[in-house]
C-alpha cells in the first residue's frame, strides 16, 4: 500500500499541545516514508500559539498498514487538516481481527473492580433510600446517576477482556438505569416513588449478580428485563403520581426548576443587559418551563410563559423583566399551594445543606477504631517531640557544625512548623473529645428509679451537656458520678414530709452542670438537701478511731469535710441498699485524682451540697517537668507540682529521724528520692525542692531543666521498675525519660 | 522520569491508568476530581494529564478549561465513552490533545499516550 498523507496544520493543533512531528515519526515506523516539509513554524514550549504557527508537510508512505490503522494513528488531528489519499493498492481492514479475543483480566484491576463495586452498591442503597423519601430531588438523582455511570464504565472495562454472563447483566442494568436517570435529571422532571422502588429492586439484583460473579457462578437474571422495561417506560407514559405524603413528582420538578431559575432571572434583570450566554439561558429556561407547565396542565401559567417567549427580544427588556417577575410570583404561589408545608421546609433545608462532601460520605461522622486514634495520637506526640529535636538541631548547626546562616534560616521558619504542629495536635485531640451528654443522658432514668426506691421527690436539671471531654475521662468518671448522684438523693435530699416541715419545696432539686474553665472541665453536682452534717463527721471520725478527740476539735470545717474521702468512712447510720457497699467517697476521690483531677465539696447546713469535679480536658498530652538527679533526667507531671524552690541545706532539720523544712508556716517532709533510687546526687550547698499541691511534701532533685508537652506511655511490662516510675516519655533527641509519680 | 496525572472519580479507572503508565516508567499522581487535579497541576509539572469527563465537584471539561489557562504545553487526554461524542468536540475546543474511549485496556492507553508524549 502506498499513501499520500498531507498535513496542513495550524493553530488549532498547537492550542491542544500537539506536536505534529511526533506523527511524522510514527508514520516512519510503519514503513518506507518520503517526507517533504513544506512549512514548519512550531511554537516553542513556552510560546503562546498564534495564527503564524503552522506545520505543512507531504508524506508518501509505503506500508503494510491499512487505511483504518493510519486513520486511527492520526485520529486526533484528522479533522484539523490532514488528508490521506491511496496512491497504490487496495485497502483491507485488518483492524477488526484482533478484537473479541478473550484475555485474562490483570489481578490488581479485578481486585480494584470488586472493591469499588461493593462500595458503589452500598452507596446506591443509601442514596436510593433517601431518594425514596424525596423522589424529586435532582441532587440525589444526580448522585444515583453518577454511581450507575461509574459502575457501567468499570464493568465495561472488565468485559472488554472477555465475556462474562453476570457482568453482561450488570452492564445492561447500569446502562439502562443510567440513561433513565440522566433523562430524569436533565429534564428536571425527577422520578416517582415507583421508579425508585424499581431501582432499589435492580440494586438487589445487582448484588446477586455481583456475588455470583465473585464466586464464579452463573445467576439467571432474565427477570430484570421486565423491571428495566417498566423503568424506561417512565418518560413516555404520563400519569399523575401521588403517593403517600411525598410530593407529586412532577410538581416537585417544577419546584426544583423554579427555585433554580427564579433567582437567576432576578439577578439578570437587575443587570439590565444580557450577553449571548445569558440570552441563551433565558431561552432555554423558558422552554423548560413551557414544557413542564404544559405537561402538568397549568394552562394559565403556560400561556404566560408562551407570551414571554414571544416577547423575549421583541419588547423592551425592562418590560420583559416586569412580566417575568409576575410569572415568578405566580410560579411561587402555585408551588406554595401544591406543596405541604412540612415537605417544603425539608426541601429547603436540603438545598441549603447540600454540598459536594455528600458524594464522598453520607454522614458527618466517621466511625474510627479507638486504637487508630490512639496511634495517631502517639504519632502526633512523637512528632511534637521531633519538633524539639529540630530546634536542638538548629542550635547544633550554629555551634557544632558552624553554619549560622542555615541555623538562622531553620529557626526563622520553625514558627510555621510549630503552628502547624499545634494545629495538628489540637485537631487530633478534638477527635477524642466527646460531649458529656453521652454520660448525662443516663441520669434522668437513674434519678427517677432512685427517688422512687427511696420514697423521695426529685427534679433533675442538666446543664452544659455539649461540653466536650476526652472519651477516656468520660468513661472513667461515669461510675463516680453515678455514686455522687446516688449520694445526693440518698443522703442529701430529705423525704417529702421533712421538706414540707422545713418549709422547703416538696420536690428536691439536683443539678448537674458541666462547663469548661481554662484547661479544665468542671462538673458540679449540687442538691438543695440537708447538707453535710459536719458535727456528725467529727463524731464519727473519733468513733472510728480515724482521729483523736483533740485533733478533731482543732480541725477547721473544711478539713473535716475532707475526712469523708478517707477509706471506710460512711456517716449514714445504716448502709442502705444503694450506698455503703464499700464504694464510698474515697473511691470517687481516688478515681478523679488518678485522672489528674480534683474533688471539692462545698456544703451548707439545710441548704445543700455541691460536689465539684475538676477534670483535665484530655489525658493524651501532659505537661512534664524535666528534672535532673545525678546525671539522669526524670520527668515529673507538672500538675503534681505546686511549687519549686531552692533552699540551703542548712535549713533542713531533723524531726524524729525525718528530714523536714519549715516553709510558709508548715512542716514539709522531705523526700530524698535519689537515695531511694540509688542515684548519687550532685547537689551540695543548695537543694532544689518540688513541693506538692497541698504543701505537705518536698521532693529533692538536683536541678529543674524545663517543661515539655508530651505523651506519657505506660512502662513496658517487660521492664521491672520501682513503683515511683509511672511511665516513660521520649525526648526530642530520642532519649527515654522515666516519669516519676513522687508527689501523689 | 516522566510524570503523569490521572484524574477519575472511579478508583478502578484511576488505578488502571496508574498501573499502565507505571509499567512504562512514568511516575503517576492521581486525583478524584477536577478540583483536586487542578491543585496538583498548580504545584507540580506533568508531562501528560489523563482525565475523565464526568466527575463530581469539578468535571473534566471544566478542569480542562482551567488547566489550559495555566498550561498550554502539556498534552491532555480525555477519557470518554462512546455516547459522549458531543463532549469530544467540546473537549477539543477547550484544548484536549486527544481522547481515549472507555472501556480500554492498558495497552490501548499506552499506545495513545505514546502518540502525544515523547
Amino acid at each position: 500500500m502506498k499513501y499520500l498523507i498531507k498535513f496542513r496544520l495550524g493553530k488549532s493543533v498547537f492550542d491542544r499541545a500537539i506536536d505534529p512531528r511526533f506523527y511524522i515519526e510514527d508514520l516512519q515506523k510503519l514503513g518506507k516514508a518520503e517526507i517533504k516539509i513544506i512549512k514548519e513554524n512550531i511554537p516553542e514550549p513556552d510560546e503562546e500559539p498564534s495564527d503564524e504557527h503552522c506545520f505543512e508537510a507531504d508524506v508518501v508512505l509505503e506500508t503494510e498498514s491499512s487505511l483504518e490503522e493510519i486513520k486511527e494513528l492520526l485520529e486526533f488531528i484528522l479533522e484539523d487538516g490532514v488528508e490521506i489519499d491511496i496512491l497504490e493498492g487496495k485497502n483491507k481492514d485488518k483492524r477488526k481481527e484482533d478484537k473479541q479475543k478473550s484475555e485474562e483480566v490483570p489481578q490488581a484491576l479485578l481486585e480494584n473492580y470488586k472493591l469499588e463495586t461493593e462500595e458503589i452498591l452500598s452507596r446506591l442503597r443509601d442514596s436510593l433510600e433517601e431518594l425514596h423519601k424525596a423522589p424529586g430531588s435532582l441532587e440525589l438523582i444526580n448522585e444515583v446517576f453518577r454511581s450507575f455511570h461509574t459502575l457501567k464504565g468499570n464493568t465495561g472495562l472488565i468485559l472488554s477482556y472477555g465475556e462474562e454472563p453476570n457482568l453482561k447483566y450488570i452492564h445492561e442494568i447500569s446502562h439502562k438505569a443510567e440513561s433513565v436517570l440522566q433523562k430524569a435529571r436533565d429534564t428536571g422532571i425527577g422520578l416517582s416513588q415507583r421508579h425508585v422502588e424499581i431501582l432499589q429492586e435492580l440494586v438487589d439484583r445487582l448484588d446477586d449478580l455481583f456475588l455470583a460473579f465473585s464466586e464464579g457462578k452463573e445467576e439467571d437474571a432474565e427477570d430484570i428485563f421486565n423491571l428495566l422495561d417498566e423503568l424506561s417506560s417512565f418518560t413516555e407514559k404520563k400519569e399523575e403520581i401521588k403517593q403517600g405524603d411525598g410530593l407529586p413528582s412532577d410538581v416537585s420538578a417544577l419546584f426544583n426548576v423554579t427555585s433554580q431559575y427564579v433567582p437567576v432571572f432576578r439577578e439578570l434583570c437587575a443587570k439590565g443587559e444580557l450577553n449571548e450566554e445569558e440570552e441563551e439561558f433565558f431561552r432555554r429556561s423558558l422552554i423548560t418551563l413551557h414544557k413542564l407547565t404544559k405537561e402538568l396542565g397549568f394552562e394559565d401559567l403556560n400561556k404566560k410563559i408562551r407570551n414571554l417567549q414571544n416577547a423575549f427580544g421583541n419588547i423592551d427588556f425592562k418590560q420583559f423583566c416586569e412580566n417575568l417577575e409576575e410569572l415568578a410570583i405566580d410560579l411561587q404561589k402555585l408551588i406554595d399551594s401544591k406543596i405541604p408545608e412540612s415537605t417544603r421546609e425539608v426541601k429547603k433545608e436540603e438545598k441549603k445543606t447540600f454540598d459536594t462532601s455528600k458524594y464522598v460520605s453520607k454522614s458527618k461522622y466517621l466511625k474510627v477504631e479507638e486504637s487508630t486514634v490512639q496511634n495517631l495520637m502517639d504519632i502526633v506526640g512523637e512528632l511534637s517531640v521531633f519538633k524539639e529535636w529540630i530546634y536542638l538541631f538548629s542550635n547544633k548547626l550554629q555551634k557544632v557544625y558552624n553554619v549560622p546562616d542555615a541555623s538562622k534560616e531553620l529557626k526563622d521558619n520553625m514558627h510555621r512548623f510549630r503552628s502547624l504542629m499545634d494545629n495538628l495536635q489540637r485537631t487530633v485531640l478534638e477527635m477524642r473529645m466527646v460531649p458529656v451528654s453521652v454520660l448525662f443522658e443516663r441520669f434522668p432514668k437513674l434519678v427517677r428509679d432512685l427517688s422512687r426506691m427511696l420514697g423521695k421527690k426529685v427534679k433533675l436539671e442538666i446543664e452544659g451537656g455539649d461540653t466536650k471531654l476526652d472519651k477516656v475521662i468520660i468513661e472513667k468518671i461515669a461510675e463516680p458520678m453515678i455514686h455522687l448522684v446516688r449520694n445526693a438523693i440518698d443522703h442529701g435530699i430529705e423525704t417529702p414530709e421533712e421538706r414540707e416541715a422545713l418549709g422547703k419545696q416538696i420536690e428536691g432539686r439536683i443539678k448537674i452542670k458541666a462547663f469548661q474553665e481554662g484547661g479544665n472541665v468542671l462538673i458540679e453536682i449540687s442538691d438543695d438537701g440537708r447538707g453535710i452534717d459536719i458535727e456528725k463527721i467529727r463524731k464519727k471520725a473519733v468513733e472510728k478511731n480515724l482521729y483523736k478527740e483533740e485533733e478533731i476539735s482543732r480541725m477547721s470545717d473544711e478539713e473535716v469535710i475532707q475526712i469523708i474521702f478517707q477509706p471506710g468512712f460512711s456517716t449514714k447510720d445504716q448502709a442502705t441498699e444503694l450506698s455503703g457497699r464499700g464504694v464510698g467517697m474515697d473511691v470517687v476521690a481516688n478515681t478523679i485524682r488518678n485522672l489528674g483531677g480534683e474533688v471539692i465539696i462545698k456544703t451548707q447546713k439545710s441548704l445543700g451540697t455541691t460536689v465539684k469535679l475538676i477534670l483535665p480536658l484530655t489525658l493524651a498530652i501532659r505537661k512534664i517537668l524535666l528534672v535532673r538527679m545525678g546525671d539522669i533526667i526524670f520527668g515529673v507531671p507538672a500538675e503534681d507540682v505546686g511549687e519549686v524552690f531552692r533552699i540551703s541545706r542548712d535549713n533542713v532539720k531533723s524531726l524524729k529521724g525525718i528530714k523536714v523544712i519549715y516553709h510558709r508556716g508548715r512542716v514539709l517532709e522531705l523526700d530524698f528520692v535519689c537515695d531511694r533510687l540509688g542515684i548519687k546526687s550532685t547537689s551540695n550547698g543548695t537543694l532544689t525542692l518540688l513541693i506538692d499541691n497541698s504543701l505537705t511534701k518536698g521532693v529533692v532533685v538536683d536541678e529543674v531543666m524545663s517543661t515539655i508537652d508530651t505523651v506519657v506511655k505506660p512502662v513496658p511490662s517487660v521492664l521491672q521498675t520501682p513503683p515511683e516510675i509511672s511511665g516513660v516519655t521520649i525526648l526530642g533527641d530520642g532519649s527515654i525519660v522515666y516519669v516519676l509519680e513522687v508527689l501523689k | 522520569m516522566k510524570r503523569a496525572l490521572a484524574v477519575d472519580d472511579s478508583a478502578t479507572m484511576r488505578n488502571l491508568v496508574k498501573i499502565a503508565l507505571e509499567a512504562e516508567g512514568f511516575t503517576v499522581d492521581t486525583a478524584g476530581n477536577g478540583q483536586e487535579a487542578l491543585e496538583l497541576a498548580k504545584k507540580n509539572s506533568y508531562d501528560i494529564v489523563i482525565s475523565d469527563i464526568n466527575m463530581p465537584v469539578m468535571d473534566g471539561l471544566q478542569f480542562l478549561k482551567e488547566f489550559r489557562e495555566i498550561n498550554k504545553r502539556t498534552p491532555v487526554l480525555m477519557l470518554t465513552t462512546e455516547t459522549e461524542a458531543r463532549k469530544k468536540e467540546e473537549a477539543k475546543r477547550l484544548g484536549a490533545t486527544g481522547w481515549i474511549v472507555k472501556p480500554f485496556k492498558p495497552e490501548d492507553l499506552v499506545k495513545v499516550v505514546k502518540r502525544v508524549v515523547r
